[in-house]
């Protein structure tokens, strides 16, 4: 899974120029939202840059913005289910896709209250961080 | 506990006359005694202070990229009060995160912009908080302003809610596995509820 995440939700370093970490508020529900917004990587059958870049490009084309100060978070499903079941709550993910947004996906049943939750999804489930400004040097293939 | 070295001594704080070592208690500030530059900034700045909370752009009259200069600029206005106990660096830095973190490429309508009691609370934190180490600064959903310290592979991470609530995580690694604390206090007891996992290894060392 990827999730794209704004600039605000980057932590940076001492310069920052390098994104280190990212902030669990990522992975906050906002106000009337039902799921986490994420893309499923395998859907394009790619290796993973081309995947990502193609889930840059189905966002766009879905009328979604996304900065080149911005990020992908990627994840392994597994690894955020376990993350819910350590926190009593059962993770799901569904395939949701959009017109234009092929990949999207949606992550389900995480805590807003459970601030440690969210603390893990960011350090252990999202840890593999690709600026997009390094993706959109890549060519989409296959879109 | 461990035993912090202070690179620069402040002469005025009397706990940090004596010892060369100082402990935890030498850089939790108290808001009721004036001994510093930054308890300076603690009763220039009240807790509740008058400026409004932005919220949300409802309105179309004006293009994303003017509301976001607005929220900005209302958030730099207001650090400048206190600007002149801040270190220009760091004052640089705040000013150069909170553009990042209002980018206007990627902003939707229903974002919520930096609240202005959000900054109110982070800046009333230098009151008690003496940063040796300048945090990575980000946003919530909610427009409440973010800062985290990693030490190694240990993590803390703040969360500033209006009037001198702060929400707090952590993270710290223990031989193979992971031990995490989460909480939400006022600001005055904050480096109490921090004291049992070591803040000084976040906050007291330079910034690289």
């Amino acid at each position: 899974m990827a999730r794209y995440l704004k600039p605000k939700f980057l932590i940076r370093d001492a310069l920052d120029e390098k994104i280190i970490g990212v902030y669990g508020q990522a992975f906050e529900l906002r106000s009337g939202e039902e799921f986490l917004s994420a893309n499923w990587i395998e859907y394009f059958e790619l290796p993973k840059l081309d995947a990502l870049k193609n889930i840059v490009s189905g966002m766009k084309a879905s009328k979604l913005s996304v900065s080149s100060k911005g990020a992908l978070a990627v994840a392994n499903i597994a690894n955020i289910k376990s993350i819910g079941k350590d926190r009593k709550s059962k993770i799901r993910v569904e395939y949701r896709p959009t017109q234009g947004n092929k990949s999207h996906s949606g992550i389900f049943n995480t805590l807003n209250e459970d601030t440690e939750m969210l603390d893990l999804l960011s350090r252990e489930a999202f840890s593999e961080l690709v600026q997009i400004e390094k993706l959109v040097m890549l060519k989409p293939v296959g879109f | 506990m461990i035993q912090v070295l202070f690179k620069n001594p402040k002469k005025d704080i009397e706990s940090l006359r004596s010892p060369s070592h100082v402990s935890l208690e030498s850089f939790t500030r108290q808001f009721d005694i004036p001994v510093s530059s930054y308890s300076r900034v603690i009763s220039e700045i009240t807790r509740n202070c008058s400026g409004t909370p932005l919220s949300t752009f409802s309105s179309d009259e004006k293009s994303i990229r003017e509301k976001l200069f607005d929220a900005k600029a209302m958030a730099k206005i207001k650090i400048a009060e206190v600007s002149m106990h801040l270190d220009s660096k760091w004052r640089e830095k705040i000013f150069r995160q909170l553009d990042l973190m209002h980018d206007d490429a990627d902003w939707e309508n229903d974002d919520v912009p930096i609240q202005i009691l959000s900054i109110v609370t982070f800046l009333r934190s230098l009151g008690v908080i003496d940063y040796k180490k300048y945090p990575s600064l980000g946003m919530s959903n909610s427009g409440y302003l973010l800062a985290a310290w990693f030490y190694n592979e240990n993590r803390l991470t703040l969360e500033f809610l209006p009037i001198d609530k702060v929400r707090w995580v952590l993270s710290i690694k223990s031989e193979d596995s992971y031990e995490s604390a989460a909480g939400e206090t006022q600001l005055p007891v904050l480096m109490s509820r921090l004291s049992p996992y070591d803040p000084g290894q976040w906050f007291l060392h330079g910034n690289s």
